[in-house]
């Protein structure tokens, strides 16, 4: 296992952790898109009522807010372990997927 | 990143490629100049990119980070420990997380910042603390280690 380029610095102990967040993009395969309800195929998995974000970048990074209604696994034609994500938009949302579909 | 294969790209209105955007809480509990030690609460892949924001010093500060190692803390239920490593994808300004860190570890954040109340960065008794110094090791310190 490689470890050039670990621990050449060292590290300091907050005496009080700081909260924060990460934000991590994946990319997904659309399988639907309606104004109710967008489904996706996530290479991760996402918790029911997580609230994320799809950007389509046929219509110029367009954002759509949904939160998460259904994530369940699947095998996708290569064999890998794939998520299907059943995302409902939240208010605001509807309007943009639906621009966004007419964009197309 | 994690990419699903663009093979399973359909023509039509459906099958096309998007992001999804994912906001993982995490606290930053180490520091050093080329990277951190967050504690998540669900797992993040070695090789995952993102945005890491984290407000020190009474400013929002910002950098993309690359998980380096992530492994269940032992005993603290659903918490992971991340190793992350700082990538210098920006340019190094004021609202950059590494600049934080330099000013911290360097001891010019008093000169460089004014003292903000909600101010939560603290390296213990002293002006610094070293936690483990230079190591070569993979595992994260014990937590033993945290001295709090």
């Amino acid at each position: 296992m490689p470890t050039l380029g670990r621990r050449r610095h060292p590290r300091y102990l907050l005496h009080q952790p700081v909260e924060g967040n990460v934000r991590v993009r994946d990319e997904v395969t659309i399988v639907s898109l309606g104004d109710r309800e967008i489904v996706v195929v996530s290479p991760e998995a996402c918790r029911p009522d997580e609230n994320v974000s799809l950007e389509i970048p046929n219509s110029g990074r367009f954002r759509v807010n949904a939160k998460v209604a259904e994530s369940r696994p699947l095998v996708a034609e290569d064999g890998a372990i794939r998520h299907r994500l059943r995302l409902v938009p939240s208010s605001g949302g509807t309007e943009a997927a639906a621009a966004a579909e007419e964009r197309r | 990143m994690n990419g699903t294969p663009r093979a399973t790209r359909r023509s039509g209105g459906h099958g096309h490629v998007a992001t999804l955007v994912r906001s993982v809480p995490v606290r930053l509990v180490e520091i050093s100049r080329g990277g951190c030690r967050l504690e998540c609460p669900r797992r993040l892949e070695s090789g995952t990119n993102g945005l890491l924001a984290v407000e020190l010093a009474g400013l929002l500060r910002v950098d993309d980070i690359r998980v380096a190692r992530c492994q269940q803390r032992p005993g603290a239920g659903s918490v992971f420990q991340i190793g992350a490593e700082l990538l210098k994808t920006r340019r190094l300004g004021r609202r950059t997380i590494r600049i934080a860190v330099g000013d911290i570890i360097s001891g010019t954040r008093a000169s460089a910042y004014a003292p903000h109340p909600s101010e939560t960065m603290s390296l213990g008794d002293g002006p610094q603390k070293e936690v483990n110094g230079r190591s070569d090791g993979r595992a994260p310190p014990l937590m033993s280690d945290r001295g709090s």
